[in-house]
């Protein structure tokens, strides 16, 4: 075997100063871990003979070990020095080896840990790819077969009791959106462990940002987990003026949507987009990313459009100020049972939709239910509901958009009654209550 | 002994010259295996039940059994009767579940409770006193016991069988009493060679000192087969299968705070569990490249509190989720490693019995409710518990092989033997985080030992006894 | 600015509202079904009503509160106690909530 691996570790240690453990060593040279320990066996052998440099060494020590009586098997990092007289007490002796080289006297084990942390973070994918052992069955698969599997699994297990009654039925119902979003969300997750995205240290966000362009979201937003909402509005504000102007310039045909919820991004959302099934595992996990799913299609094919186009004028300030509280109430709000975020859509021009009363809206409704393996699930989904105007708190309480513009409703419902009530309630219940209730409660 | 077994391989010695030939590769042993915790699954989640209904279902299911019990130990001619038909003065049996009335059992109502004026109680680890009553209770009523029974070990919500007579000041003098004891047992397979489970409790990743860190890098490189020498490899590789006993998160990623706290002020700030929970995904991905894992719940763990706890979500591990040789179960956990049962708990109910009796010592605890043949009488009396009302399915309806608990001070072990011949091994998993010990079950000798890591620390510079387990 | 403090003050108002309007949605549900059982007395269906009390006040098969009667009686089966088949007969034939449900169906927890 060439020596070249002597000069590697030397510069290792002495010129870049490295704790060498023989895992790190392992994963950066590419060898087997063994190898790797009788490498640095052999490095320090070298160096000692030379006596030329300062360097201290850990060891490995592993065997059976009588404490008290009770026999364990025990394993050890120590320090050379202390070898031999650790050695003695082992009643027996299973495995010795170097762990670690390094020119500085180690005061505790600390830093070996977080070489070895960072070399495997770099080496994710192949953490057990020089090691001594391999698992026939340890073999990433993607998310359908895991699905696959897992069903497999869950198969022949007979229904626990309690379900049996009742429940049965409901389960089923709820078994079929809830297979999709996790198809969804565990492919994204796949894709991304294959993709060779592994940076140290940044694993969460840049997982975050992954998952924008799996949804065609046109921007990503890392904010989902710390980021506070403000935060969010603040990188919005710069966005949302444009898109407000594009639905005025657009053509009177193309669907425009008047903003009653505080969410600037919803503006965009015109009647046909639906939220996709996989986007609704995330959706329950952020609200804020949702958002820019639902809107990405439209905003695609008007972005040349909007470009051109200047700030209008009474906007956005306003906006920007306002959204804050009740789109926190919203995230919030903790209550499983159905609820309903107020989102008008129009289908017409907004201009002349003022004096009709009645008008199409879109409401944000949320779905708990259990999903087949027992987990709880949120789905939120659109869904369109024709209201009247007459309903006056609900007018007066939003958060006075910019532009009122009531929008009408072309093709009004037979069943307008029945839902004018409930929207009202809905109206009442969503928007406010839940609201105001969710800005006390700690979820 | 796994030391044994790993030592009697000759390998060369790493303390040498690498070779030219290729470190060597062993096999994962791969065992059949078959989860069965189905009834710790909670389907439908109806909290508009009261706790009455799982008392009636315990005492339901067990009634048959100790009448049983009551006629195999006190002849088959003894007069079991229900409370409502006792007479004063006449020897018999009545079966009833167990409650012990505490001074000093918390109670939200004595804490609003503006007479009272209470001070301030000292915290407490022990909530037993010299007041305490032992009361049976069966369907409908409910007399108060003494004699030959030992008040402070028992506990509420065991399900026992009491013989003796009715005094005329309406208490019960109980001349003897028992319980359920073992239930009954599938054979256990006669294995071929040694092959192992190991049990690791309380991780605590999250936690404030991060000494043990190295301790938990040494147990991953030691079952993936990367650190020591072939010997050791070789053994590692009949480490079948790897089972997280819950608390893999420190208390300390709980804030306490953030419950109270209104949300404006911690909006920027991070829960302590996210951190937590990416540390362990990275630990977790390295196991499970190399060796089935099965993780479950435990107290401090971000799933829900009540018993059963259900399992942890997969979106919480997108490293680790895509290998199949992730099992996320639930707590209790229940499964069939290679034919030998396993059944065990994260320690909340032998903890919670801890505090509730005079027993000190985890492993008689885990006897006590083996023999109780209930996993957590003292749900929901004191530990968090679902509001089942078909079944309750803490009881044991078969006997597992290998029956652990989690979160122990110590490690300890012991083999049980039922009277119809049953077999069991008792193990009560130490906390890693503060022993830095785990245990490696045998499944062909049945038998459990120790395994600990260590690795120097500042502190014990003159001394060179290494720190084991405490 | 000036928006914030009214919006708060609507959502005030709204709440009451919001909530008074659930609990009369929700009362009517239960009561109707009594009064008119009350109406058509000494029939048939009063007999079976009493039948089912007669079930939900045995106490050998555990509470009866806060499960549906088949329920209860499927919990009884399945402990081996014995629950009147005719019990069960009713049960499947009617489902409307003053036969699934217990007598003490208005008071929940």
């Amino acid at each position: 075997m060439d020596e070249l691996y002597l000069d590697n570790i030397d510069e290792y240690v002495n010129d870049q100063d490295k704790i060498v453990t023989y895992k790190w060593l392992s994963l950066t040279l590419g060898v087997h871990v063994n190898t790797a320990k009788q490498m640095l066996f052999h490095y320090l052998d070298h160096k000692r003979k030379e006596s030329s440099a300062q360097l201290h060494a850990t060891y490995l020590v592993s065997g059976k070990c009588v404490d008290n009586g009770q026999a364990s098997h025990k394993v050890s990092v120590i320090k050379e020095d202390k070898l031999e007289d650790f050695k003695s007490k082992m009643s027996l002796i299973v495995s010795v080896h170097v762990y670690s080289v390094q020119k500085a006297l180690l005061k505790d084990s600390g830093p070996l840990y977080s070489v070895d942390y960072d070399a495997v973070k770099d080496n994710m994918k192949n953490c057990s790819k020089y090691s001594a052992i391999r698992c026939a069955g340890a073999v990433p698969v993607s998310s359908v077969e895991l699905q696959q599997t897992r069903e497999i699994q869950r198969a022949p297990s007979p229904e626990p009791e309690s379900k049996k009654s009742g429940m049965n039925g409901s389960a089923h119902q709820a078994s079929k959106p809830s297979t999709k979003p996790q198809k969804g969300i565990m492919g994204m997750f796949a894709s991304k462990t294959s993709s060779k995205n592994q940076d140290n240290g940044k694993e969460v966000k840049s997982e975050q940002k992954e998952e924008a362009p799996v949804d065609e979201a046109p921007k990503s937003k890392p904010a989902v987990k710390a980021n506070p909402m403000m935060n969010f509005f603040g990188s919005q504000a710069a966005k949302k003026p444009e898109k407000t102007v594009k639905q005025e310039e657009a053509p009177p045909s193309s669907s425009s949507v008047e903003q009653k919820s505080p969410q600037p991004e919803e503006k965009t959302q015109a009647a046909v987009v639906k939220p996709k099934p996989k986007d609704t595992q995330k959706e329950s996990r952020s609200k804020t990313k949702r958002v820019e799913e639902s809107d990405s299609e439209e905003d695609k094919m008007d972005k040349k459009k909007r470009r051109r186009i200047k700030k209008p004028v009474s906007d956005s300030s306003d906006e920007d100020v306002i959204p804050d509280s009740p789109q926190q109430m919203e995230t919030r709000e903790p209550s499983p049972s159905p609820k309903k975020e107020i989102k008008a859509v129009s289908h017409s021009h907004q201009r002349d939709a003022e004096m009709k009363t009645r008008k199409r809206r879109r409401v944000l409704k949320s779905r708990t239910f259990l999903d087949d393996e027992g987990c709880m699930v949120t789905e939120k989904g659109y869904e369109s509901e024709s209201y009247s105007e007459t309903e006056d708190d609900f007018q007066a309480a939003k958060p006075a958009p910019k532009h009122p513009v009531p929008a009408k409703l072309p093709a009004s419902k037979p069943d307008e009654k029945k839902s004018q009530k409930k929207n009202n309630a809905n109206a009442n219940k969503g928007s406010k209550q839940a609201s105001i209730m969710g800005f006390f409660q700690k979820k | 002994m796994f030391s044994e077994l790993s030592a009697q391989k000759e390998g060369s010695s790493l303390l040498c010259r690498p070779s030219e030939d290729q470190g060597p590769v062993f096999d994962r042993m791969s065992l059949a295996y078959s989860p069965c915790s189905e009834r710790y699954t909670v389907g439908e989640r109806s909290f508009s039940r009261q706790y009455a209904h799982i008392y009636a279902a315990r005492l339901m299911q067990m009634r048959p059994l100790l009448s049983e019990r009551a006629k195999q130990k006190w002849g088959s001619d003894v007069l079991i009767r229900k409370l409502c038909d006792l007479q004063t003065g006449e020897q018999c049996c009545i079966v009833g579940t167990l409650f012990k009335r505490m001074d000093l059992q918390p109670s939200i109502l004595k804490e609003i409770s503006e007479e009272h004026n209470l001070l301030p109680q000292p915290a407490r680890v022990k909530f037993i006193s010299e007041t305490d009553e032992l009361i049976l209770e069966d369907e409908l009523q409910r007399i108060k016991l003494e004699g030959n029974i030992y008040r402070d070990k028992c506990v509420t919500g065991s399900v026992i069988a009491i013989y003796g007579a009715e005094k005329n000041d309406g208490k019960f003098t109980v001349e003897d009493f028992c319980m359920a004891d073992l239930p009954p047992q599938s054979p256990r397979p006669t294995l071929s060679s040694d092959r192992f489970v190991l049990l690791v409790s309380g991780l605590g990743l999250g936690s404030t000192h991060a000494d043990s860190m190295l301790g938990l890098q040494l147990l991953v490189d030691m079952v993936t087969g990367q650190l020591g020498d072939q010997g050791e490899q070789s053994g590692a590789a009949t480490i079948s299968r790897v089972l997280l006993v819950g608390n893999l998160l420190s208390q300390n990623t709980q804030d306490a705070d953030a419950a109270t706290k209104p949300k404006y002020l911690t909006k920027k700030t991070q829960a302590g569990s996210v951190e937590a929970i990416r540390l362990l995904d990275e630990m977790l991905l390295q196991l499970v490249a190399s060796v089935p894992v099965d993780v479950m719940p435990g107290q401090y763990d971000p799933t829900n509190f009540t018993l059963p706890q259900q399992a942890l979500h997969r979106c919480m591990f997108p490293l680790s989720s895509v290998y199949p040789t992730l099992q996320l179960v639930t707590n209790p956990h229940q499964s069939h490693i290679d034919g030998v049962r396993f059944l065990g708990t994260s320690g909340q109910n032998v903890c919670d019995i801890q505090r509730y009796s005079s027993m000190d010592d985890h492993l008689e605890i885990l006897e006590d409710t083996l023999r109780l043949r209930h996993l957590a009488p003292t749900a929901p009396d004191t530990l968090g518990c679902y509001p089942f009302y078909q079944k309750d399915p803490f009881i044991l309806e078969e006997c597992p092989h290998v029956y652990f608990s989690g979160m122990a001070p110590t490690f300890q072990s012991k083999l049980v033997k039922g009277p119809d011949g049953q077999e069991c091994l008792l193990v009560t998993i130490p906390d890693f985080n503060s022993t830095q010990t785990a245990c490696l079950v045998n499944l062909r000798t049945l038998t459990c030992e120790p395994i600990s890591f260590s690795a120097f620390s500042a502190d014990e510079d003159e001394d060179s006894e290494m720190n084991v387990s405490h | 600015m000036t928006t914030k403090p009214r919006l708060i003050t609507d959502s005030f108002k709204v709440v009451k509202k919001a909530k008074r309007g659930a609990r009369k949605a929700k009362r009517p549900l239960s009561p109707p079904p009594t009064h008119q059982a009350e109406a058509g007395a000494a029939t048939l269906q009063e007999e079976e009503l009493r039948t089912l009390r007669h079930f939900d006040l045995d106490w050998r098969f555990g509470p009866c509160t806060g499960i549906s009667r088949l329920h209860r009686w499927e919990r009884a089966e399945l402990h081996g106690l014995d629950p009147p088949e005719e019990i069960r007969e009713l049960l499947q034939t009617h489902t409307d909530p003053e036969y699934s449900l217990s007598l003490w169906r208005d008071y929940p927890l």
